[in-house]
């Protein structure tokens, strides 16, 4: 009798914990979350959708950018012109009444929040604190132009060769300082120190000279055009204006005082738990309307709640559940699971993030030798693009991009399409013949914590040995690989991967931006075209001119191949239906001016 | 027993030596490097060896190791690479969430697994032994992380078919915001970790008390006339209670070391996710900070453990 009761207890009991995990069916299940590490900055505002090109067909042009040129009053040499006020092209404001202010939002951030700090902070999560927290001079709108910011004018003289700024009335700082000029140097000295653009124009700086408490005059020994974008730029490291005496800390070091004088300020701050914005009331907006980080920046809501969430289940749950009302960032394993919930808005920022890869240049078989060339070229034929970006998940969440600068921004153009997405395994096998490749095993990275990296060399492993290539898969995490990649040319670490997955975005629109483009960048690249073509583009400032240049580049990229680009995946976001008003950044910084509750 | 305690404390500086060692030295074995995290992939070999010189890990391994171990005898566990704050102020910070879960998850557990045991133990080879058995071998098993997701669907996104959702799925509240606020937030992690927590107890107990009821002095207890319920709790409960304490305590020291799984998936802002992020970024003041606080833990709660045998043993003396 015992035994006859025993067994079908048993069985309900395992049936019931099946069912219970059955049940679980709408979310997929994740791993815990790994902390995201310092994501490199994201493009600019754009959101067209590129085209998908099939490979290996006859080059096809792009739509049009709708990405509008770079200024043609900071032409150099020789005008010199005047910034008009207010600012040309910014859509008709809304009127006030329609927009409703009040409420807090809970949202939560793609990543740990390790530094307030957007001056030396490459985490995209700690550029969004930026656009919140502080003030630029210059800000980029929608288009890409410049718009003054913090400033009401700025002038171009002597060839380019300075810079005169004026601050705009009723600027203060968090603790109810006024903003002078003291502290605007002090904050550029100090961006200047880690800036993208700094190798351009650092050198040539003589002096960053105040004039009274607002106006203030930069001098170069040449022009450098590139300085003015450099000040604007909405990447990090950000250049925002803070305190004179917190722009005092060295920039090897994390700042410790986070005053701003943005439309937010900061209230609280629990390291890996919550960060708390209230809205800074007297922070005077400008006039014109918002278009993207230029503008009016008008604060709807009275607070900003940010809390850390690991898992990114758990983090769907928490929209779902209306127990946080914003994400910034998610997995795009979860569009699904999002799009069904009724009281989700999702939305898919572009041009989004450019996966990669790249070859260890400093040894053979990818080194810069003519045989390390014919070994680049070969696995640019075998790669199969299309193959790879499936991986980022359902259709609408990537693109192939025959362009290595981001399709639908301005430089996107498809010079050679033809050496992208090839897909050619003969064509490899013949180059790797050439090469004199002998099997030797090649060392393919794969940082298996980074969700939106992990999916490049499980596929490309199998492209390369289709081919014949010997594969060394390395599986590590990322802290590993960035101390592989980052070696130095005579360590021991540089010697242990060939090849390395990643994904960019800030320079995927801009040029110089980039780590990995340049001489010297990571990978060892050594490209004396490339540099000229650099400096040739921070000299550079006629719209036409520069997209030549860009054009140059992409020919050297794709013929000398320092690496493979295979595409873009976008950002996902996604909100309470009941919020309206969201400037979609296409960073992946959240950025909460404009936003604002309808009931 | 204060000479007994004075020894055991005493015992544990060799012991967080020896651990000290073992974290300072497997931390620099195992690849990565703070200064490249901090630098980023896009940085130069010269910006991430600058930033080494900064944090002074291009010293040798030697004169590191004699520094850190002069700033651990001030009682300065160092600052965290990654946020540049004193790593006691960041651990100092994690303490109430991780105290809070696992008191409450301790306090459900053993309210819960050591009646089940006894009841299992009572009625043994009963089909109530073998209900609580099979249960605590599924409580067990289950991961927990796996039951916290179910937990999170059913109180929260499935709620029973309500509006709103029952418990809160994510977050934590200090104890400052209300108790019932920070109760309710506590409730599913510690819900979740509580489950197999309970399963090892009740198992444990089971086996203790039903040794114990095998004893010549509980037949006479039964023979003297003495009610069951008086035979369980007094007898054979309190007899039976050291191996349950030594569980009981393993599982205080393994909760007090963070439940990672746990407190990611609930993002509750313990130790155990400050421990995981600090690995991520090798940050190593922080990882090494955090080693030590562990092994002190560990080694505290034995020593409890051990006193609070002489309490419940009369014949125990040290």
């Amino acid at each position: 009798m015992k035994r006859s009761i025993t067994l079908p207890f048993f069985l309900t009991a395992v049936a019931l914990a099946f069912v219970l995990g059955c049940g679980a069916a709408e979310m997929p299940t994740q791993a815990p979350a790994t902390p995201l590490p310092p994501a490199p900055p994201q493009p600019a505002p754009q959101a067209q959708v590129a085209p998908t090109v099939a490979p290996q067909q006859p080059a096809t042009p792009l739509p049009a950018p709708t990405a509008a040129p770079l200024r043609t009053d900071i032409v150099v040499p020789p005008a010199v012109a005047v910034i008009p006020t207010p600012p040309r092209v910014l859509p008709t404001p809304v009127p006030p009444e329609a927009r409703r202010f009040g409420g807090t939002l809970k949202w939560i951030p793609q990543g740990s929040v390790a530094s307030l700090d957007p001056h030396v902070t490459s985490a995209a999560v700690t550029l969004g604190y930026g656009y919140n927290l502080y003030d630029t001079l210059i800000s980029w709108d929608k288009d890409g132009a410049l718009q003054p910011q913090m400033l009401t004018e700025w002038t171009v003289e002597d060839g380019g060769k300075r810079f005169a700024f004026k601050l705009r009335d009723g600027l203060k700082f968090h603790d109810g300082r006024a903003v002078t000029t003291d502290d605007v140097i002090a904050s550029l000295n100090r961006w200047r120190q880690r800036a993208a653009y700094g190798p351009f124009f650092n050198n040539a700086l003589q002096e960053m000279k105040k004039i009274d408490d607002k106006s203030f005059v930069a001098q170069f020994n040449e022009p450098v055009g590139i300085f003015l974008q450099g000040i604007g730029i909405p990447t990090v490291p950000y250049p925002v204006i803070m305190p004179a005496s917190a722009a005092a800390t060295p920039s090897s070091e994390l700042v410790g005082d986070h005053t701003g004088s943005g439309p937010f300020k900061l209230v609280k701050w629990e390291l890996g738990n919550r960060i708390v914005l209230d809205k800074f009331v007297d922070y005077k907006p400008r006039s014109e309307s918002p278009s993207f980080l230029a503008g009016g920046k008008i604060a709807y809501l009275d607070r900003l709640e940010m809390i850390e969430v690991p898992d990114q289940e758990t983090r769907a749950a928490a929209l779902i559940t209306g127990e946080v009302d914003f994400l910034d960032i998610m997995s795009l394993d979860f569009y699904n699971t999002l799009q069904k919930s009724p009281r989700v808005e999702v939305e898919i920022g572009k041009p989004g993030s450019q996966p990669i890869f790249h070859f260890n240049k400093s040894i053979p078989p990818f080194d810069m030798t003519p045989k390390g060339l014919l070994m680049r070229r070969a696995v640019q034929a075998l790669t199969n693009a299309e193959e790879i970006m499936q991986g980022y998940g359902p259709r609408e969440l990537w693109t192939l991009c025959p362009s290595m600068w981001s399709c639908g921004t301005f430089f996107a153009n498809a010079v050679v399409p033809e050496k992208y997405n090839m897909n050619n395994v003969e064509l490899a096998r013949q180059l790797l013949k050439e090469a004199g490749y002998a099997g030797e095993p090649i060392t393919l990275l794969d940082p298996a914590d980074f969700p939106t990296i992990h999916p490049i060399p499980i596929v490309l492993k199998s492209q390369l040995e289709r081919a014949g290539i010997n594969v060394n898969y390395r599986v590590t995490d990322w802290a590993t690989q960035v101390r592989l990649t980052t070696a130095a040319a005579d360590a021991p670490a540089s010697r242990e991967w060939n090849i390395a997955p990643t994904w960019l975005s800030s320079w995927a629109f801009l040029p110089l931006a980039s780590g990995v483009f340049r001489s010297d960048g990571v990978g060892f690249y050594k490209s004396s075209r490339v540099d000229e073509l650099r400096k040739r583009f921070a000299q550079g400032a006629d719209p036409t001119e520069l997209k030549k240049i860009a054009d140059e580049m992409q020919r050297v990229f794709f013929e000398e191949v320092p690496y493979v680009h295979l595409g873009n995946f976008f950002q996902l976001r996604a909100m309470n239906k009941d919020l309206e008003g969201l400037i979609a950044s296409p960073v992946g910084g959240a950025y909460f001016v404009g936003l604002y509750w309808q009931r | 027993m204060q000479a007994y305690i004075l020894r055991r404390v005493l015992a544990t500086i060799p012991v967080l030596v020896v651990v000290a060692l073992f974290a300072f030295t497997l931390l620099r074995v195992i690849p990565g490097d703070p200064a490249a995290v901090l630098a980023g992939h896009e940085a130069t070999a010269e910006d991430v060896a600058r930033i080494r010189s900064k944090l002074g890990l291009d010293r040798p391994i030697h004169i590191q190791l004699a520094a850190w171990f002069s700033q651990l005898l001030q009682g300065d566990l160092g600052v965290s690479i990654r946020s540049n704050q004193p790593v006691l102020t960041l651990i100092a910070r994690r303490i109430e969430p991780t105290l809070s879960l696992t008191l409450l998850t301790e306090l459900v557990a053993i309210s819960l697994a050591v009646p089940l045991g006894v009841l299992a133990a009572w009625k043994a080879n009963t089909w109530i032994d073998r209900l609580v058995m099979v249960f605590a071998s599924v409580g067990f098993s289950l991961p927990v992380f796996w039951l916290g997701f179910i937990l999170i669907w059913i109180f929260g996104l499935w709620a029973f078919g309500l509006d709103q959702p029952i418990l809160p799925v994510a977050g934590y509240r200090p104890f400052a915001d209300g108790f019932g606020t920070y109760l309710k937030y506590l409730v599913l992690p510690s819900a979740a970790l509580g489950i197999a927590l309970m399963a090892l107890i009740a198992r444990m107990t089971r086996a203790s008390v039903l040794e114990i009821l095998k004893e010549d002095y509980v037949r006479t207890a039964r023979a003297k006339g003495l009610g069951e319920k008086l035979v369980l709790t007094r007898h054979a409960l309190r007899n039976a209670s050291l191996p349950i304490i030594t569980v009981i305590g393993l599982g205080v020291a393994a909760l007090l070391s963070g439940a990672v799984v746990t407190e990611s998936v609930f993002a509750i802002p313990g130790m155990g996710r400050l421990v995981v992020d600090a690995i991520a970024a090798r940050d190593y003041p922080v990882i090494q900070g955090m080693i030590i606080v562990i092994a002190t833990v560990y080694v505290f709660i034995n020593l409890l453990v051990d006193i609070s045998y002489a309490y419940l043993d009369p014949r125990i003396r040290y």
